[in-house]
């Protein structure tokens, strides 16, 4: 093999600047794909997690019925839909999945209106146990004051989300605002904490407060319509849903269910950042292929000499192939340099990012394996790029060439 | 024992038929100077010699072995260990000094990169080249880079050398020295093969052989 590498070697050498645009082609695409998966994977683990963390991995709640079309004279008297709104049973329910899973918490949740002052907000509100709460969800991990406890202690406190407080203008615990209930009730109720997720959605909708001052309030004593459940292998979610759902007769909905439509856009995210990754490389392995066919069209007759001299067609082959992975391990090695600088740099950054997450800088998923999926993506791409104009070289006729000079 | 031997040679190359049934002997130690007019078929006669083209027919024998040449990786060693070629353009890479292209054929036989420098210095300094072993193609004239090819169809002390037209690009000072160099060659009992249209060349040679129309028509010794 020494004989091909010096061969290839040198050959690489006297083309330093092709070579070094070449290699320069991959690194750019080889950084590429270290920096956006690592932001990517680390954007979408980060939001999963959040999700995983914060919201149950399983929810039973009330099937969704096709509740039938009030009349307009109905709806003009003020009538409202018949409740289909809770679970029955939910305390035997409770008791009996209690066994196999993590754990299990009750909820109501409903819609209602906070006012501070002239503001009003709408938002989710969660009557939660304090005491099951945790064991079904880290709630408490995202609260400011870690506060949890206090709503057992002080049935009109509440935990507000710190996007809703933002909007109602409420920077300190303690305030005091009023919550109106679908059915018209109201409460005074005491900022008792804020939570704050890092998911907007999240934060920026919901509100925590006990289950029996929110059954009180909607006058719903003792009814839940929703049990959350914290499982083992979140992985597992899915079939546990469809299991219980068929136990339960309830709708069970897994996380990935309810957050499909994220999840969805996470994969065209991915196809499509992929997508630019791999054009990076194509458009790099076409400088590949370039090079190495201009070699070997510029080369013919040393190919012609090589082999009158005794060098076989696979020699020639890999004098060809070993140039283009050169090129590919090169520009693999740079771009593994550039990525890591640029994630380096990346995580550095201190800025406010807003949107579907809030974080206070770029999240990065820093894992080695892109820079070894890096270097096999680019050392595949080289080798299918110099695959053909080496194989064209090794099957040149030596005397064909001879006879054309 | 003939060094090598065509028998019954036939070449044709589409509807033309180059080489129309050639018999050839070298001998060990033989210097062959085959003449003849341009289109005479002598060039392609050489490649099938040296092993680089197939015959349409006939046989071709190696040291007494009959070459199959279907075996690639077989006649890539012969060519590499037994035999030398010199052609009337130098072929050197330009990418590479005087010495790296005279050891490429001795790293190809598997000889260690020190060894083989050692040995393209001796054959450098034999054939005038000394103190140029490190320069470029560019930084030396068209008769010492045909000379250096000769260090490199030398390198790997072969049985035969094979040239084609190899002065053909020299002026008289230069083919005169490279045609004493490829007399010394032969001195030492290496044979050569040598196609030229230069008639004057062939009295270094032991015997001439002229073609014509493909077919050998004349053979004297010289």
């Amino acid at each position: 093999m020494t004989h091909v590498l010096f061969v290839a070697v040198k050959l690489l050498l006297e083309r330093k600047r092709q070579t070094l645009v070449s290699v320069l082609g991959v690194s750019i695409g080889v950084s590429a794909f270290i920096v956006m998966s690592s932001l990517m994977v680390g954007f979408q683990s980060y939001f999963i997690q959040q999700v995983i963390d914060l919201e149950p991995h399983v929810r039973i709640k009330p099937r969704e019925e096709q509740v039938k079309p009030l009349e307009e004279k109905a709806l003009l008297m003020g009538e409202k839909p018949k409740e289909k709104d809770r679970i029955l049973g939910w305390q035997e329910m409770m008791a009996k999945l209690e066994g196999e899973v993590l754990g299990i918490a009750p909820r109501l949740v409903s819609r209602g209106i906070l006012k501070y002052g002239v503001k009003e907000k709408p938002a989710t509100l969660l009557g939660i146990d304090p005491q099951r709460e945790p064991k079904a969800s880290v709630v408490e991990k995202f609260l400011r004051y870690k506060n949890l406890h206090k709503l057992e202690s002080n049935r009109t406190g509440i935990i507000l989300g710190i996007l809703v407080a933002r909007s109602l203008g409420i920077r300190e615990r303690g305030q005091k605002l009023l919550l109106v209930a679908p059915n018209g009730k109201s409460l005074m109720v005491v900022v008792e904490d804020f939570f704050e997720s890092g998911i907007t959605n999240i934060d920026d909708t919901r509100a925590y407060i006990h289950i029996k001052t929110l059954q009180a309030l909607l006058d719903r004593q003792g009814e839940v319509n929703e049990i959350v459940i914290r499982i083992k292998d979140v992985n597992q979610a899915e079939r546990l849903a469809k299991k219980w759902q068929g136990e339960t007769g309830y709708e069970v909905e897994s996380w990935q269910k309810a957050y499909r439509n994220f999840l969805s856009i996470f994969k065209i995210q991915n196809i499509i950042t992929y997508m630019i990754v791999f054009s990076i490389l194509t458009v790099s392995a076409f400088g590949i292929f370039n090079i190495i066919m201009f070699t070997v069209l510029e080369k013919k007759k040393d190919i012609a000499i090589l082999m009158a001299m005794g060098f076989e067609r696979r020699d020639i082959l890999y004098i060809f192939l070993i140039q283009g992975l050169t090129v590919g391990l090169l520009g693999a090695v740079l771009g593994s340099l550039i990525g890591f600088g640029l994630q380096e740099y990346l995580v550095s950054v201190r800025l406010d990012v807003e949107g579907l997450i809030r974080t206070r800088g770029f999240v990065l998923d820093r894992s080695p394996l892109y820079y070894l999926y890096a270097f096999l993506f680019s050392l595949f791409f080289s080798l299918l790029a110099s695959l053909y104009p080496a194989h064209r070289a090794s099957r040149l006729n030596p005397v064909d060439i001879f006879r054309s000079q | 024992m003939s060094l090598l031997e065509l028998r019954r040679i036939r070449k044709v190359i589409g509807q033309e038929e180059i080489l129309k049934g050639i018999d050839l002997k070298v001998e060990r130690g033989e210097f062959i100077a085959i003449v003849g007019v341009s289109g005479s078929g002598k060039s392609s006669l050489l490649y099938i010699a040296g092993l680089l083209d197939r015959p349409t027919e006939g046989e071709v024998f190696f040291e007494e072995r009959a070459i199959d040449f279907k075996q690639e990786r077989l006649l890539s060693e012969i060519r590499n260990r037994k035999m030398g070629f010199v052609f009337q353009f130098h072929y050197l890479l330009p990418e590479f000094t005087l010495l790296e292209n005279v050891i490429l054929p001795a790293i190809k036989a598997g000889m260690k990169k020190r060894d083989a420098e050692e040995r393209a210095y001796e054959l450098l300094r034999r054939l005038g080249l000394s103190g140029k072993e490190r320069r470029r193609l560019y930084q030396v004239s068209g008769g010492e880079m045909q000379r250096t090819a000769i260090a490199r169809a030398l390198i790997n002390n072969p049985t035969l050398l094979l040239a084609d037209e190899p002065t053909g690009n020299l002026d008289s000072k230069n083919t005169e020295r490279v045609m004493e160099i490829f007399s010394e060659i032969n001195s030492e009992g290496r044979s050569i093969l040598m196609v030229t249209h230069e008639l004057e060349l062939t009295k270094y040679a032991h015997r001439v052989v002229e073609m014509r129309d493909g077919l050998i028509v004349g053979e004297r010794r010289a």
